[in-house]
Parts: C-alpha cells; sequence; structure tokens
C-alpha cells in the first residue's frame, strides 16, 4: 500500500506487520525529503514512526483521541491522517503547520508548541468523557524531556489520584530535550532502560532450564511460554516509581520493534485506570547522519539528504542575535565569576552552550522548566549572584508569576534575556513573541529594552549585568542581526531611560 | 528603528520630514524625549513587533495622555489576531508592517491635505 492511499489512519488496521514497515519506510522517505527541502523538525518525528504506527493500529480514530505532547513529533501523525499531498508545504504560508493544530485536521485533538501540556489535555478529556458517561480512549503521548517540565508532572500526580479515570500515557523516552535531558527524572529512566532487570531474570532462567536433563542448547516451546510468563511476572518491578504513583506500568519496550509494540500496546488498553506504556525510541532513527547528531537534527534548516549538511546562503549575513549575545555574555563572565546563564533546555537556541563550553561552572541547563527557571534566578539573586535568564521571548510566558510573584514584588536583580522576541516566522503562533512587552511592561520594578542592533545589544548586556535595582529585561529578534560593526571588548552600558 | 528610518526615507521623498526616535527603552520610557516632540510635531506613528495591546504604541499613548498632549498617534504592530507561519517576510507583509507599506498607510492617514512633518518612534 502507497502512503499516499492513507487518509484515515483506521486504514492501519489489519496490516500485516511486513505492510506496516513498508508504510514507516515511506514515512521516514517523505518526511526526511519535506524537510531537507523545507525545513523543520527532524530527529523527534523519525524517532516516532514505529511508535504512531503501531498504536494507531490498535486504536479506533474514530472515537480514539490521542493527545501529542509539542507537535512537532507528529509529522508521522500528519501523514497518517490525509496530509501526505499537503505535507510539501510543511511550515509554509498557507501550508501545513510545524506542531499540530486543532483548526488543520480532524485528528488533531489539542494544539501544542510548547511541552509539558499533553498529560493535563488528554486527562480532561478523559474526565469530561466519564462525566457524559461515554467511551473512547485518550492518549498522551509525551517525551522524556517534557517530563522535566512541572506541569506533566502535576498532570501525572492528578492522574495517578484517579484510578477509575481510564487514560494512557505513552512515554517517548529517547533521552533528549532539544539537547541531552537533565534531572533525576531522566537519570531514573534511564536506569530503568539500561539495567534491564526483566532479560536478566529470564536470562538466568533460561541457564537454569539448561542444565536440566534431556533439555539441551534449545528451550522448548513450552518452556518458551513459562520464560514469557515470567518476564510479564517481572514487569512491574522496573517501572516501580510510576507504580507507585497510581500508574500501571508497561515496559521499557523497543520503540522500533512494530510487533513488540502493537501487543504491548494492546495489553495495556484492557488494563483500568491510568496507564504508561514506557517506549525507549532513538531520535533521528532511520537516518544514521541524524541519529549520530541528535542535537543538530532536532530541527533543521534545508539541507542536503545525501550529507546531512545545510544548503548555504547565498551571500554571507551578519552573526545572529543570540551568538552576539552568548558571545557578550561569555566574555563578560569570565571577568566576573558571579554571573551565571540559565536556560531552560535551550543551550544552542540562545547560545548559551558557548558559555557552556567556556565556562561550565557559570551556566545551568534547568530542563523545559521556565517556572522553576526564574525562581531558582531568584535565589541566586538574593545570594549575590547575577543570574542571566536567557528565555525565548514565547516560553518566559509559562513563568509569568514567578516573575511578578518572586522577582519583581522582592525588586531582585534578574536579568531577563528574551530571544526571539517579535514574529518568528515558520514555527507559527504558538511560537510568536509578540506578548512580552505588554506582560514585561505592567509589573512594577522591572526595566525593558530592545537594541535596535547587535552592537547595540552587545552594551545592552553590560547594561543589563550592571543593573541592580530591580530586574531588568531585554528582548531581540530571531536570526541575524542588521550588520553593523561590533566590537570585541570595551563596551559601555547604556543609561536606563 | 531600521524599518523606521527607511520609512522616514521613503517619506522625505514624499517632501515630509520625519524625526526618528529608537526607543530603546520601552520602560522606563523617555518621556522627556517623546513629549516635547510630539507637542512640537503634532503627529506620532509608533512601530513594534509586538502586540499593540499593552505595547509599546499603547505606552506611548498613555505618556502623552498623562501629559495632557493630544495630537492624532498612528500605531504599527500586531493587532489582536494570531499570526499563522510564514515568513517572517510574508508575516510582516500580511500585519502591513514592511517600510513601504507603513509609509503608504502613514501617508493616507496624515497627508491626504497638505500638512506635513510627522514624528516617528520606534
Amino acid at each position: 500500500m502507497h502512503l499516499s492511499e492513507i487518509t484515515h489512519p483506521n486504514q492501519l488496521h489489519g496490516l500485516s506487520i511486513r505492510q506496516l514497515e513498508d508504510i514507516a519506510r515511506q514515512i521516514r522517505e517523505r518526511h526526511l525529503e519535506t524537510v531537507a527541502n523545507s525545513g523543520g523538525h527532524l530527529g523527534p518525528g523519525l524517532g516516532v514512526v514505529e511508535l504512531t504506527i503501531a498504536l494507531y493500529q490498535t486504536l479506533d480514530l474514530d472515537r480514539d483521541k490521542v493527545i501529542w505532547d509539542v507537535g512537532h513529533q507528529a509529522y508521522p501523525h500528519k501523514l497518517l491522517t490525509g496530509r501526505y499531498k499537503d505535507f510539501g508545504t510543511l511550515r509554509q504560508k498557507k501550508g501545513a503547520a510545524g506542531y499540530l493544530k486543532i483548526s488543520e485536521n480532524k485528528f488533531d485533538h489539542f494544539g501544542a508548541g510548547h511541552a509539558s501540556t499533553s498529560i493535563s489535555a488528554a486527562l480532561g478529556m478523559a474526565m469530561a468523557r466519564d462525566a457524559r458517561g461515554e467511551d473512547f480512549k485518550c492518549v498522551a503521548i509525551i517525551g522524556d524531556g517534557a517530563l522535566t517540565g512541572g506541569m506533566a508532572l502535576e498532570a501525572i500526580n492528578h492522574a495517578g489520584h484517579l484510578p477509575n479515570t481510564n487514560l494512557m500515557v505513552v512515554l517517548n523516552d529517547n533521552e533528549m530535550s532539544i539537547s541531552p535531558n537533565v534531572g533525576a527524572i531522566s537519570r531514573y529512566l534511564n536506569k530503568v532502560r539500561l539495567s534491564d532487570p526483566v532479560q536478566f531474570l529470564s536470562d538466568n532462567l533460561e541457564e537454569q532450564f539448561k542444565q536440566l536433563p534431556f533439555l539441551g542448547e534449545s528451550l522448548t516451546p513450552e518452556m518458551e511460554r513459562v520464560k514469557e510468563g515470567m518476564k510479564r511476572l517481572a514487569v512491574p518491578k522496573v517501572g516501580a516509581v510510576i507504580e507507585e504513583l497510581g500508574f500501571k506500568y508497561f515496559g521499557p519496550i523497543d520503540g522500533h520493534n512494530l510487533e513488540e509494540l502493537i501487543s504491548t500496546f494492546r495489553q495495556a488498553h484492557k488494563v483500568p485506570g491510568p496507564v504508561l506504556v514506557h517506549v525507549a525510541t532513538v531520535k533521528g532513527k532511520g537516518y544514521a547522519i541524524a541519529e549520530k547528531d541528535q542535537v543538530g537534527y532536532h530541527a533543521q534548516s534545508p539541507f542536503n539528504l545525501a550529507t546531512g549538511k545545510a544548503i548555504p546562503a547565498t551571500k554571507p549575513k551578519p552573526p545572529k542575535y543570540c551568538k552576539v549575545f552568548a558571545d557578550t555574555l561569555t566574555t563578560l563572565a569570565e571577568n566576573d565569576s558571579k554571573i551565571v546563564g540559565i536556560t531552560a533546555a535551550m543551550a544552542t537556541g540562545t547560545g548559551l552552550d558557548i558559555l557552556q563550553r567556556k565556562l561550565p561552572k557559570q551556566y545551568i541547563d534547568v530542563g523545559i522548566a521556565e517556572q522553576h527557571a526564574v525562581t531558582l534566578a531568584a535565589g541566586m539573586a538574593c545570594e549575590g549572584i547575577k543570574p542571566v535568564a536567557a528565555i525565548y521571548s514565547t516560553f518566559l510566558q509559562r513563568a509569568y508569576d514567578q516573575i511578578i510573584h518572586d522577582i519583581c514584588i522582592q525588586k531582585l536583580p534578574v536579568f531577563f534575556c528574551l530571544d526571539r522576541a517579535g514574529i518568528v516566522g515558520a514555527d507559527g503562533p504558538t511560537h510568536q513573541g509578540m506578548y512580552d512587552i505588554a506582560y514585561l511592561r505592567c509589573i512594577p520594578n522591572i526595566v525593558v529594552m530592545a537594541p535596535k542592533d547587535e552592537a547595540e545589544l552587545q552594551r545592552m548586556v553590560v547594561t543589563g549585568i550592571n543593573y541592580n535595582d530591580g530586574a531588568i529585561a531585554m528582548r531581540y529578534p530571531r536570526g541575524n542581526g542588521v550588520g553593523v560593526p561590533l566590537m570585541e571588548e570595551g563596551w559601555e552600558a547604556i543609561e536606563i531611560g | 528603528m531600521y524599518p523606521a528610518l527607511q520609512v522616514a526615507e521613503i517619506l522625505n521623498e514624499h517632501g515630509i520630514e520625519a524625526t526618528v526616535v529608537n526607543a530603546r527603552f520601552v520602560k522606563p520610557l523617555d518621556t522627556d524625549l517623546i513629549a516635547p516632540l510630539a507637542k512640537r510635531i503634532g503627529k506620532v506613528v509608533t512601530m513594534e513587533e509586538g502586540c499593540l495591546m499593552g505595547g509599546f504604541g499603547s505606552a506611548v499613548l498613555e505618556a502623552l495622555q498623562e501629559q495632557n498632549i493630544q495630537v492624532p498617534v498612528k500605531r504599527f504592530g500586531v493587532p489582536d489576531i494570531l499570526v499563522d507561519h510564514a515568513s517572517p517576510d510574508q508575516a510582516n507583509a500580511s500585519l502591513v508592517l514592511c517600510s513601504p507599506q507603513m509609509a503608504e498607510s502613514i501617508l493616507k492617514t496624515f497627508f491626504d491635505s497638505k500638512e506635513k512633518e510627522p514624528s516617528i518612534v520606534s
């Protein structure tokens, strides 16, 4: 079956594993060629091709609802829900959106461009379903990166308290946000992935069976079944923490093995209450260059498929604002150990990876956790550190009360650097940085500034570092500067006002 | 700032002189600079890549109102709509935020009759 013939995901029902594998191959092909051509997210989608196919094979999508966290991993979903033909227009004006959009397709049940929202939304739908006495499945698919966001944990906390509310959470565990994941939960999941007590137990068992007389080197089919049974018994122990939180745990399963995925989803659908299926995936799967450089191929501008190299611009461009920002900050931080740069899982996007490489002790990545980043900065400011919170305009929206309650009310000297302010382009409404002036301006004890070019940005970085009479925010655009000459050092602060 | 300079240049070709202010501080706003200019010149244009409601143009309007300076103000920015995915240039064009579009709009708003010299704040 050709992928273009699939206009409804239920067409996957009844297909053989071989046919599904063929669909997977076609999805990867189309995904790769489209992103190579128009730019967009690459690694996240390639990692969930089999996950998507297998899950959809076990659902009735005329009734059941799937909610994808951060829609950028949902390109396979788009390709299975009637958007094959439009997919070439990805992220272009009037074309297919780069994220899921409730208005774009009836199978996009909830839009998202920011992380960690899916479990809350899915639980809300499940509770509404139960209140109406209806019967359909609600499934949230969330990355392990998004579990670093407090909201996802709030939702897990709530769902785990509702044993009679059927909800499936599929954990797409690729060990990454955009950059490698941070935090204790990530470490725990990693341990679960790697320690694999299931295998240990069954291998041991196998050895013991082999000691029995007359059995020889291979196990009889009966014995294989016993072994499988033992495996299942062992499974709950693997996800003990998750089980303690009130979820039934399935996994970890190989996210690129369709058979294993399908049989696990089938089993998990039968279990009442909240269920978590832990799927181990590889970001960029199937495209070796992307598997190797998972940070670089999270998202891409147009590139050459054979080499993986970005198609070079026709003429040299001025440096990007984020690079000028990071270079300037790093130079200042070299001479002032009190300066600490904080990112919420956006090391490369904000440019702070430059600071990380040069001054790792003055760099903090908190995960996709903007609220925490801001209040962490507040705490550091209390102790005489100069925190520089580099958070995109659109993502700082997520930490609004922290700005007011923890920083401005207490007049703490935190320096906010809002990259991607203004119109961001292809990412669309979820990522536009157009509210920051309005949402910051109305708070007492904060200065708000915007440089006219990259040279003024350098001076504003100094201004922000020197300012201690409360909070100060600098907004600057995505992309390249205007091309004015830059100084290597010796920048002067600008007078406030 | 640079789009504002471009707009001023286009207006200049139409015989209109515009003063351009680099309003690098949205807050605190440099009202000592802006208010007298607004009063003297009598026409104000604000430009921002951000929402109009509560944004920079709103800040200028508030400041002028505080000082009882009643002059016409034309604000450029993002109205009360969502801005869909497109290239930044395309999005700007659809929002009438490209320099030639803004110049044309200023001409229409302020210069149907023979008056001249707006003040541009950006």
